[in-house]
Formats: C-alpha cells, structure tokens, sequence
C-alpha cells in the first residue's frame, strides 16, 4: 500500500472504525485511541498490507485493540460504572433507532460487535470470522442469537407503549 | 390475480377474509403485510374469526417446542432470521411461507425481525483524522546521506571564519618547530600571513602616494633594489610573528640589517614592495581556506553555487525527516542556519 492509499484509508474508514468502537465501549476517548493506535499499527505495516484489506486489518486491529482495552477495564472493575457514566452521547437517538441502541447495550461483545460489522459494513459472515478470530459457525451462531434478543427487546417495548 | 401492492392490497384483504386466497396467495399477503407492518390494522378490519381459530394447530405447538441444533432457536426464529440476513435457501423459504401461512402470528415476528437490522448510522465522527495523514516520503538510499554528508562538511568549510591561526594543530606548542611538521605548518602559516602583508602594501603602493613620495626623494629604486627589499621586509615580518607567537621560538640567524621589528606605515617600506604586483603574489602563494574553497567549488559544486547544491541535496531527502533552514544570505555567506536531521540538529551563527 502506498502513503496515497493509506491516507485515502484515514480518509474512507476512520469514521467507521471509530463508529464501531465507540457503540461498542462508549467511551470516546478510548474509541479515539482505539482508532489512533490501529492506524498507527497499519501505517507501521503499510508495506506489507495491500491496499484492499486494508479495512478489514483495521477493523481486525482495532476489534482486538479494543477486546484487550475492555478486559483490561474489566479486570480493574470499572468497566460497567464507566460505562453508564458514559453512555450519554445515546441519548441523541430518537424512536426505533434509540430503542435499537438500548438493545444493542444489552448484547454481549462479541454479539454486538458481529451485529455492527454485518449491519453497518456489510460484511459477509467470512469476512466477520477474519476480523474477529470466529468460525463461520460462531459468527453465524452469534448473529442469529443477538437478533433473537434485539427481536425480543423491540418486541417488549412496544408492548410496553 | 394481479400480484399484491399498494393499490390493489384491499381487494386481497377482502378476498383473505372471505377465505377466498390460495395457500400461495395467503404466503404473498402475509409477506406484503410483514413488508408494510402498518396495514395490519386494515387487515385486522377484514380477518374473520375462522382465521383466529386457525392460529391454535397442534403443527404451530411444534414449531414453539422444536429447537435448532445448532443455533437453539425455533425453526420458525431461524427461518425468519435467515429471511433477514438473507441466508435463506429456496427450501427453507417455502417452508417459511407455510408456516407463516398457517400462522398469521408470525408476520409480527418477521417484522420485527426486520426491524432489528440496524440502519447506517452517520452519527459520530473522528476528529483526530489529520493527525493520521501522513506525508509522502521518498526512498533514501546511503549514497544520498552521504553527499548530504558531503554537502554539509562543504558547506562548513565554506562558510567558516577560521582564521589562518586555527589551521596550526590544536595544542601545537611552537617550541617545538625543530620538528619537521611543525615548521611546514609554521612556514605555510608565515606565507600565508606575508603574503595577505603584501597585498595590502602593494595596494598602497599603486596610489599617487608613491609618486609623491618619489618625486620628494628625487630618487626611484631599481627594480632589483625592490625585490631584495620585499625579501628583507618578508623575513623580518616572519621574524616579527614568531617573536609574537611565542617568546621560546628559537630567533633566525642574525642578520646585521634587521635591528627591529618593522613597522608597516613606513614609507620606505611601502616604496619597497611596489615591484610585487598581485598577480605575481597570487601565482607565488595561495592561502589555504582560499585554496580549499577553490577546490571545492571546482569539485564539488561543479559550478553551481553553494546553496544550489545544498537545496539539491537537501531536496532529494524526506522532507518531514530533514530540513534546512536558512536566516540569510549575503555574498554567498549564510549568517546563519539549522539542518535538522530527524532528532539531529546542527546549528551556527555567524
């Protein structure tokens, strides 16, 4: 991959990667040095990347950037309190897209992130086993199960109104 | 029958309730109505209550108890889900329609389903984005570092003050100059010194001043008379710079006419080197920094100036990695600059 090429990534898929962290961790200020440490990594491999996977090595860095980021915030125990704290900027969304993101909260990881890759990327079942280290059959095993419980949730708080 | 839509969904709905639909028909409806969730309403105005009996057979209480294997959901969740992800095979989507045909129920479901399919969200945007850009960088291979290098040491030797005392070795001790280095070094030194004296006489001497000087004397020296003086003056200027120099420089042989150091406003003296003219001199002795600039504008620059083949050199490189800086220049001499080499920097003022 040439520079040209790696800053027409920064260009096309730093918002992305950045959107799919921060729904993931909700916190922007780690999302941006979750984004900032996965470009780094890819300009210090931008020989040997080429330039066609290049968004699927940063969403592959930056989903395991951010897989170590939380469990070592679990592992200090202040993931959920951090979280809640910083939850705020979810109270943008109005109507069927609010209800969704409060569902999305209550995925598990690794079956948010699956959702997010296949909804807001577009990635095929492969390509969302490449990023996150799944089979075929875990990420498809996850994704069916996380729209069962967003189903289940829509379902819920349209009985409740 | 005319395909279900927009237009004609009412008569389907009149003809759903009537129980007047196909199997194949009721499938089209019920997908139509999954596809437009808020015509149910509409529908529910038509359905009879034969339909609602039809939502309780025993096929739809095994669709709630059988689990996929793999996934642990309902086949008919699977179905739908598959439906949404657009996984479905041409199979499994049959056996869709039958279920959702035989349960009206599940049209909800599959809207639901639907619904969970996140839209493309825009919200949130990295601000850190120019931070990342990079600029483009060029392959820098050694030989270039090294004419850099080259460049730099030029560039030194070109725009240093060194005076011709800084060419003696440091720590020279002039006591020593029984030694054969040290009396080149001190001999070239004594040229280069006798020689920049006679230039400047020399440039008196062609002024008025000396044919005042002579027409008051009535008298001209020869020519050989001159040069004889122009020697005497040179090594007693020698004689002079060692006395300076250092007190334990052994003195040259006496010599009866050299009582006293000279002293360069005599008008005798003046008259004396009027035979030397400059280019004689300049063919006789050639300061050293005047030499190395000549050689190295000759070998080096290869005819261009000093700061053409800098800009090129530097130009060649990594801008973010070197840069030069330039205060000003002023008859080819710099009054000061930096070269910035990644970390490294190398400054000086004039």
């Amino acid at each position: 991959m040439t520079v040209k090429e790696y800053n027409t990534t920064v260009e096309m898929y730093s918002d992305n990667v950045f959107r799919f962290i921060l729904k993931n961790i909700r916190d922007e200020e780690k999302a941006k040095d979750i984004v900032q440490d996965s470009f780094l990594k890819l300009w210090q491999k931008v020989d040997e990347v080429p330039a066609d996977k290049s968004k699927s090595y940063l969403f592959t860095t930056a989903y395991r950037t951010m897989i170590d980021v939380i469990r070592r915030d679990k592992k200090q125990g202040n993931w959920d309190e951090v979280s809640e704290k910083r939850y705020s900027h979810q109270k943008q969304y109005t109507g069927l897209n609010e209800v969704l993101h409060e569902a999305l909260a209550r995925l598990s990881e690794i079956q948010r992130s699956v959702v997010m890759l296949r909804d807001y990327e577009g990635y095929d079942y492969n390509e969302i086993g490449e990023i996150t280290g799944l089979s075929l059959s875990q990420v498809k095993v996850y994704i069916f199960r996380a729209r069962k419980v967003l189903k289940d949730y829509l379902v819920s708080v349209e009985a409740v109104l | 029958m005319e395909k279900i839509n927009k237009q004609n969904y009412e008569a389907w709905f009149l003809d759903y309730s009537e129980g007047s639909l196909s199997e194949r028909q009721i499938v089209e409806l019920n997908i139509f109505i999954s596809l437009n969730p808020e015509l149910r309403v509409e529908l529910d105005g038509f359905e009879s209550v034969s339909l609602e009996e039809e939502a309780i057979s025993s096929a739809n209480l095994m669709d709630y108890l059988i689990r996929e294997e793999i996934t642990g959901l309902t086949r008919s969740d699977y179905l739908m889900i598959a439906a949404v992800e657009g996984a479905i095979s041409k199979e499994e989507k049959a056996e869709l329609g039958a279920l959702v045909s035989s349960n009206t129920g599940l049209v909800e479901d599959l809207a639901m389903y639907h619904k969970t399919k996140l839209p493309k969200d825009e919200m949130g945007v990295f601000t850190g984005k120019s931070g990342l850009i990079q600029k483009e960088r060029k392959v820098i291979a050694w030989w270039m570092y090294a004419s850099t290098a080259a460049a730099l040491l030029a560039f030194f030797l070109w725009n240093s003050n060194i005076s011709n005392e800084q060419y003696a070795p440091r720590g020279f001790a002039w006591e020593a100059r029984e030694e054969n280095l040290g009396e080149i070094l001190s001999r070239n030194f004594v040229a280069a010194e006798k020689m920049e004296l006679r230039e400047r006489v020399t440039k008196v001497s062609f002024s008025s001043k000396t044919n005042q000087f002579a027409q008051q004397n009535e008298k001209v020296p020869s020519k050989k008379r001159q040069n004889r003086e122009v020697l005497l003056v040179a090594n007693r200027l020698e004689q002079q710079h060692f006395e300076v120099k250092s007190k334990s420089v052994t003195p040259p042989k006496e010599n009866p006419r050299i009582e006293a150091p000279i002293e360069l406003k005599s008008n005798e003296m003046v008259d004396a080197l009027v035979a030397v003219t400059p280019d004689q001199a300049e063919q006789k002795f050639v300061p050293i920094q005047k030499f190395a600039k000549d050689k190295i504008k000759k070998e080096v620059l290869k005819g261009k100036t000093f700061s053409e083949t800098v800009a090129e050199e530097i130009a060649n490189l990594s801008n973010d990695k070197i840069t030069f800086e330039i205060e000003e220049e002023k008859g080819g001499l710099f009054d000061s600059f930096a070269l910035n080499i990644g970390k490294l920097s190398i400054s000086r003022n004039r």
